[in-house]
């Protein structure tokens, strides 16, 4: 059986040339007015956001909220690229409101998640799929480099809804996890005019022609029937696009080209939409035994090739189900479970020794080991002679915040005595930081404004601090333990290259003895 | 200047018509495709076939990484037992984009131009479709063939036999053609069920102090609706004085906040199982949502009952509309803007959570101890009809780019994907229901539901465990082709009536009108 998924190609023979063969195999004849070759974009080079009649100029995707309903929307905006997730989900900045934060220099920005419309690339986050990560890289070089994007959720039809705060809790407009908002995404390449319509390209498009997505189509059962999201609502509008028989039928939907552009693609049997398997994919069932050291030295070459490894080393700390380990060189590494459930604390707790098949992978600017399976033979418990001794915690001071400094204790257990200063916003599962008067030496001294020391609880945490707890902290002064950590927060008022991490002391779980929970964040009397 | 608004795949379908007659082919279209059945023999396979000119299977699912990855080795292990007996089979396997409506939204977009597979998996209402496009091929030849190595009747092995899969499975896919043929349109193939969910460590304590722990088990067996309010209210009074808490593995948790106790995750689901519930006799039951014909005629006075007692619930012992406050004693995700109970759940914010036994590990954590139970009923005592649904998919083979030889690859493939063995290890892998009822009974399922504390596995396990214990009353709606849109209608209509407090009588008629607007026949039993 082919390891990957496999070609869906369409095709009529109108000459009678073509000669079927084989006992249930494809024909190598196509019949294209231009016979791909390769991945030439034919159709997402055509078309441009220009071509949709749509007008974007003072729009928002996400208009109001009051107490997390959403009242009135223009469903088109332009936005700003704060991440890209994957191949088929980012989050974009908008001039609307949505998950609203606000950053330490006092400036709120507003964002939102968005699941881009009829594509679906392989995964590449906790999971990851053969293809995935080249889909997501492919995403990454169009979103994080454009001039400008548009995310336009116009096609969605909510006339069926007495208002949107309705199309929104009946799903129409969110994706089936309720949490990320669906649309359509252009945007205009690197170097070209963003103010110019028609510089703004089909990413959907682009990335079935590029043969990481196939063209999924645009049913969703939560509205009447097999509404066509790609369509635009009033057909008697629908714009003029183009293909293969363009000079004899002149218009087609935009559905009906990412049909097209999927079948197209698909003849070249290349990639995932072609069915190929990935080169760079390690396909054994057997992982590469190797050190935490090694893994994290070797990282490019393990990520690129997405080689099944196998790591061992001693538990440290637990942040929810997922955890950090390190060998015996003292080399650390954080462990991401994906879900929830799979919570191994039942088998191992800190200070074991854990051998653990995945992948090697990065988020938020961290290497991490993820994909991991949920099966008894991802998990080995080593004891005797193959343990790693669970290293004390390293006795730090604020003398130490320093970037060379705190980028050697990367993923270490520190203990230090900090001034807690504020308590950060609580996001809806209870996660939050708080901020301490003690700052990063080399971030002031350039001018960086995200210095201060943070301490994150993460609402993950078993058991985890409640925000009561919080707040009680703030204007003490404590010695905490955890795990050294950093992040990057994005900042629209930074230029290109300039958002630099900031830092964070992770607690773990909180120690408990016979249900009396503990805590890792002491107040010094 | 008007613009011409030609789509594509109908231009196709045009320029085809005008070949005169040419041979359609190339992509996957097959040699002989659309021929008239003819069953054939292992022995026409073996002459038909080579190493290196297999028998070509193009098998459509939806299954994401997770789940493929378990279907794979059982797919590689018929390729090579095929071979060694000279039957050389390749399976080409697409997971489609999009859930299985997506899959259905592919074929249904590929019928026009023929770009279908060989197999699929799909619900019955997508099969009835496909029979309306005229491309879903009849497996009862197959079925009821008594050759070696390919029926399901007679001396065959015991584990492939039609007789062994369990009742209401096989019951869906008894269909009928456009003609009003009976035919067999699929073999069962990966099912659950809903269940009821429940946090133990906080909810126990309740229904030990009401006597509806179940000593022997530990479980809360056979719970009702009323049970279920009763539990749900005194788990919002425990959360409000501030005394819910448990100690779990050693720590201390504490739940400070709840808006509802309780989720009920699919409003469909929810609604169909309310309706025959209410009714005192299956003949009631079976005609209160849709009926055999096809026809909707949930208008009617046990809705109006039903959703009067359900709805109640919903808005009972609020406190204010603050996300700190008590809306509720249950209600749909939706109102809270959420899909699943289990984010709830695992926020500590909710306690029970009512869903699909496909979510089985989304309802797992950490940080208590997870039981399951069956699905809430109004009484068990037969004064009313007990109904849970049965959901899940069915292999099938299309007709229309498939030939005699493709057909018989393909059903081999499905013959052998669901026979005793193979049905045990794909719901042991994957947490979906075995479909035969000699897997349910073999000592190696037994053994795996009997360990329900191993870390691995033992959430699948109690899951399992708790469907076998309502098995004897799983329902399907009717499929018919539209059915489909009934229940996402009606999926509207719900969080209408629940989330957002519309007038009963107005959103079944806003439902109705919507519906209508699509062809489908509302028959109106409240005017």
């Amino acid at each position: 059986m082919k390891k990957s998924v496999l070609t869906l190609s369409l095709l009529l023979t109108l000459t009678g040339l073509a000669a079927c063969n084989g006992r249930g195999n494809s024909s190598a004849n196509q019949l294209f007015d231009v016979e791909p070759t390769t991945f030439d974009h034919y159709y997402s080079n055509k078309i441009s956001f220009a071509d949709m009649n749509i007008d974007v100029e003072g729009k928002t995707f996400i208009d109001d909220k009051i107490e997390k309903v959403v009242y009135k929307r223009d469903g088109v905006d332009k936005v700003g690229i704060k991440y890209v997730t994957d191949g088929d989900t980012a989050v974009f900045y908008t001039s609307g409101t949505q998950d609203s934060f606000t950053n330490p220099l006092g400036r709120s920005y507003s964002y939102f998640t968005c699941r881009f419309l009829s594509i679906d690339t392989p995964e590449s986050t906790s999971s990851i799929a053969p293809w995935g990560k080249k889909a997501s890289a492919y995403a990454k070089s169009l979103l994080e480099n454009a001039e400008g994007i548009i995310v336009d959720a116009t096609s969605i039809d909510t006339s069926n809804f007495e208002n949107p705060r309705d199309s929104y809790a009946a799903g129409c407009r969110l994706d089936s996890n309720g949490t990320r908002w669906l649309g359509l995404i252009w945007y205009c390449p690197d170097g070209k005019d963003a103010n110019d319509l028609n510089n703004y390209r089909c990413y959907q498009l682009d990335m079935i022609e590029e043969g990481y997505s196939f063209y999924t189509g645009n049913y969703n059962p939560k509205i009447n029937g097999n509404i066509n999201y790609v369509y635009n609502v009033d057909q008697e509008e629908e714009p003029i696009l183009y293909s293969r028989y363009e000079e004899t039928f002149g218009s087609m939907t935009l559905a009906d080209i990412f049909f097209e552009a999927d079948i197209r693609t698909s003849s070249l049997e290349q990639r995932h939409i072609g069915a190929e398997d990935d080169p760079d994919y390690d396909y054994s069932s057997e992982p590469k035994q190797m050190s935490i050291t090694d893994a994290i030295a070797n990282y490019d070459t393990l990520s690129k090739n997405n080689t099944y490894v196998a790591l061992t080393g001693v538990i440290t700390r637990f942040i929810g189900v997922n955890f950090y380990f390190e060998d015996a060189n003292g080399t650390a590494l954080y462990v991401y479970m994906g879900l929830d459930a799979k919570s191994i604390g039942s088998l191992f707790k800190v200070g074991d020794t854990i051998n653990i098949r995945g992948r090697m992978s990065e988020y938020g600017g961290q290497i991490q080991l993820t994909d991991i399976v949920w099966a008894q033979e991802t998990f080995t418990k080593v004891e005797g002679e193959g343990a790693v001794a669970m290293p004390d915690p390293i006795q730090i001071t604020s003398n130490d915040f320093t970037i060379a400094r705190l980028e050697e204790l990367q993923g270490k257990l520190v203990t230090v005595t900090l001034n807690i200063e504020h308590k950060g916003n609580v996001s809806k599962d209870y996660s939050y930081t708080l901020n301490c008067t003690e700052t990063v030496k080399d971030l002031t001294a350039a001018g960086y404004q995200y210095d201060s020391m943070g301490i994150r609880i993460n609402g993950k945490l078993s058991p985890t601090y409640s925000p009561e707890e919080g707040d009680a902290l703030v204007g003490e002064k404590v010695t905490v333990t955890g795990i050294m950590s950093k992040y990057y927060e994005e900042d629209l008022t930074l230029d290109e290259g300039e958002n630099f991490a900031s830092y964070q002391i992770v607690v773990g779980n909180r120690p408990t003895t016979d249900g009396v929970n503990g805590t890792e964040i002491i107040v010094v009397e | 200047m008007k613009l011409k608004t030609f789509s594509i795949l109908g231009a196709i379908t045009i320029l085809g018509l005008a070949g005169l007659g040419l041979t359609s082919c190339g992509g996957t279209t097959v040699e002989n495709a659309g021929e008239a059945f003819k069953l054939l023999t292992l022995d026409d396979l073996k002459a038909n076939s080579s190493e290196s000119d297999p028998i070509v299977v193009d098998f459509w699912h939806s299954f994401g990484h997770n789940i493929s990855d378990e279907l794979t080795p059982l797919v590689d292990a018929f390729e090579e037992e095929m071979a060694e007996q000279g039957i050389h089979i390749r399976v080409d396997v697409t997971s489609v984009g999009g859930g299985y409506d997506g899959l259905r939204s592919r074929v249904n977009l590929g019928t026009k131009t023929n770009n279908v597979p060989t197999m699929l998996l799909g619900y019955p209402d997508h099969f009835a479709d496909y029979i309306d496009s005229g491309i879903l091929l009849d497996l009862t030849p197959f079925v009821d063939s008594t050759a070696e190595g390919i029926g399901m009747s007679g001396d065959a092995n015991a584990d492939y036999l039609v007789e062994d899969f369990v009742d209401s499975y096989w019951n869906e896919v008894e269909m009928e053609d456009k003609d009003g043929n009976d035919i067999i349109a699929g073999i069962p193939f990966n099912k659950s069920t809903e269940i009821m969910y429940y946090n133990a460590s906080a909810v126990d304590p309740i229904l030990e102090a009401h006597g509806w722990l179940d000593e022997e088990t530990g479980y809360w067996l056979n719970p009702t609706w009323e049970q279920l309010a009763t539990v749900s209210e005194e788990l919002i009074a425990k959360v409000k004085a501030g005394t819910m808490s448990w100690v779990y593995n050693g720590a201390t948790y504490k739940a400070t906040k709840t808006n509802y106790p309780t989720y009920i995750d699919s409003g469909s689901n929810w609604f169909i199982t309310m309706l025959k519930q209410y009714c005192e006799t299956q003949e009631q039951a079976n005609d209160v949502y849709t009926n055999a014909k096809g026809e909707v005629v949930f208008s009617n006075q046990t809705t109006i009952d039903a959703l009067n007692y359900f709805y109640d619930y919903t808005t009972k012992g609020r406190t204010g509309s603050s996300s700190n406050d008590v809306y509720g004693v249950w209600n749909l995700p939706n109102a809270v803007n959420q899909s699943y109970g289990s984010y709830m759940m695992n926020n500590l914010d909710a306690f029970i959570s009512v869903g699909s036994t496909a979510g089985v590990n989304n309802n797992n954590s950490d940080k208590y101890e997870l039981k399951c139970t069956t699905y809430p009923q109004v009484s068990y005592d037969g004064s009313n009809v007990n109904a849970v649904i049965q959901q899940g998919t069915n292999a099938a083979i299309l007709s229309s780019n498939s030939n005699n030889l493709t057909r018989l690859a393909a059903w081999l493939l499905i013959r052998y994907l669901t026979n005793t063995e193979n049905t045990t290890e794909f719901s042991m892998s994957t947490g979906y229901l075995a479909v035969r009822e000699s897997a349910v009974n073999s000592s190696t399922y037994k053994n795996f539901l009997a360990n329900e504390d191993n870390p691995f596995t033992g959430t699948v396990a109690k899951a399992i465990n708790a469907t076998n214990r309502e098995r004897q009353y799983f329902t399907t709606d009717p499929a018919f082709s539209g059915s489909s849109m009934v229940r996402d209608n009606v999926d509207t209509m719900m969080v209408s009536i629940m989330c957002q407090g519309a007038d009963f009588t107005s959103a079944i008629s806003k439902c109705y009108s919507d519906l209508e607007d699509f062809g489908i026949t509302c028959v109106d039993r409240l005017s």
